[in-house]
């Protein structure tokens, strides 16, 4: 009998373990753009809330990441303000940062993460079910993987690419591949493009 | 032949035997380390080093850790994009091929760097130990930078450091 206890046991936590580490499966909403993202209210690194208004009367390049992440997210938000700065930062174009670690990026790291980019990026996140919301209606997906090594070293599964909104509030363009500067210079000329339309 | 007079020919051996096996450890063969450097954002978060590995050698070069007395844990890592999401992934060895070159750069293979001794400030080297298959290291610096140093021509201008 405590066998059998026993084996049910370890199949369940075998059970268990293999539905974490399932979690995140990429779920793809494809998008039909341009896109009306669902209502949103993010707060910024200085206290602000950041919603659609925010959005309205502007280009707007949204970079969705985490102030841990080493490696992708300083380099695209870099290329990101390096390319729109290259050319003197238009006053209609607003570069954004949304954090989708609201666990980890709370308090002041946003503001600190804002000051490392010399605030030329706004800084904001919310909570993850506000997150779900705003990222659900615009196509993106995002997750947390299960390696926390107990000193919360976990990674978060973020999109490569920069979103782009329109004046309109509307998702207009999507940067697969903003890793090289040439992409983000390509995103410069839809930029140029889509004010000109 | 008593003890005392087998000296003379024991101790060269010895120092030549030690002296190999310190050469054996001190540098991969015919691998060079260039323009390494690591990206620093807030203090206490995980840093990442990249460089270029050029292997002159006829065999590829297997690297199999790197670390750093700057930092508590290093690991090497491969950032990955798939179905529009990005993540990243420890490999255990990178191999460098036989005459030719190893490039980390962001958004590829670089190397997490985690929990620094003590806040680093750009403009400052730290040591890093690059140790290969059969038991060759190299041991090389890197700048600490806050953003990547433009070196290719058709790079936007950098930031700063």
């Amino acid at each position: 009998m405590r066998q059998f206890v026993m084996i049910g046991a370890v199949i369940l936590v075998a059970f268990a373990f293999g539905l974490w580490n399932l979690w995140p499966e990429p779920v793809l909403r494809p998008v039909s753009l341009p896109a009306t993202p669902a209502p949103f209210v993010l707060t910024d690194s200085e206290g602000k809330s950041f919603t659609p208004r925010d959005l309205a009367g502007r280009w707007t390049w949204a970079y969705f990441g985490y102030t841990f992440c080493p490696d992708l997210c300083p380099n695209t938000l870099g290329l990101m303000q390096r390319a729109a700065t290259g050319t003197g930062l238009p006053p209609d174009l607003q570069l954004v940062f949304i954090s989708l670690d609201p666990a980890r990026d709370k308090g002041d790291r946003l503001g600190e993460y804002a000051a490392f980019f010399e605030h030329g990026i706004r800084m904001a996140t919310a909570t993850q079910r506000e997150l779900r919301r705003l990222t659900d209606s615009i196509g993106v997906n995002y997750g947390r993987n299960n390696q926390d090594r107990g000193d919360r070293s976990y990674q978060v599964f973020h999109p490569s690419a920069v979103f782009i909104f329109g004046p309109d509030g509307r998702l207009h363009h999507i940067v697969e591949d903003p890793a090289r500067p040439e992409d983000v210079q390509q995103a410069m000329a839809v930029l140029a493009e889509g004010k000109n339309s | 032949m008593n003890r005392l007079s087998r000296l003379p020919f024991v101790l060269p051996a010895l120092l030549l035997s030690l002296l190999l096996a310190a050469r054996m450890v001190s540098a991969a063969p015919g691998v060079v380390v260039e323009g390494a450097w690591v990206r620093v954002t807030l203090p206490g978060n995980p840093a990442a080093a990249y460089m270029v590995l050029r292997n002159a050698g006829p065999e590829p070069a297997r690297l199999l850790e790197v670390r750093s007395p700057a930092f508590a844990a290093a690991e090497i890592h491969r950032t990955w994009k798939k179905d529009g999401l990005a993540g990243m992934d420890e490999v255990s060895q990178v191999e460098v091929p036989a005459k030719g070159e190893l490039t980390m750069a962001p958004g590829g293979i670089h190397v997490m760097l985690m929990r620094a001794g003590k806040s680093l400030k750009a403009g400052e080297r730290v040591p890093l130990v690059l140790r290969f298959a059969g038991g060759s290291e190299i041991k090389t610096g890197a700048e600490v930078r806050r953003h990547p140093p433009a070196k290719r021509a058709d790079s936007p201008p950098p930031l700063g450091k």
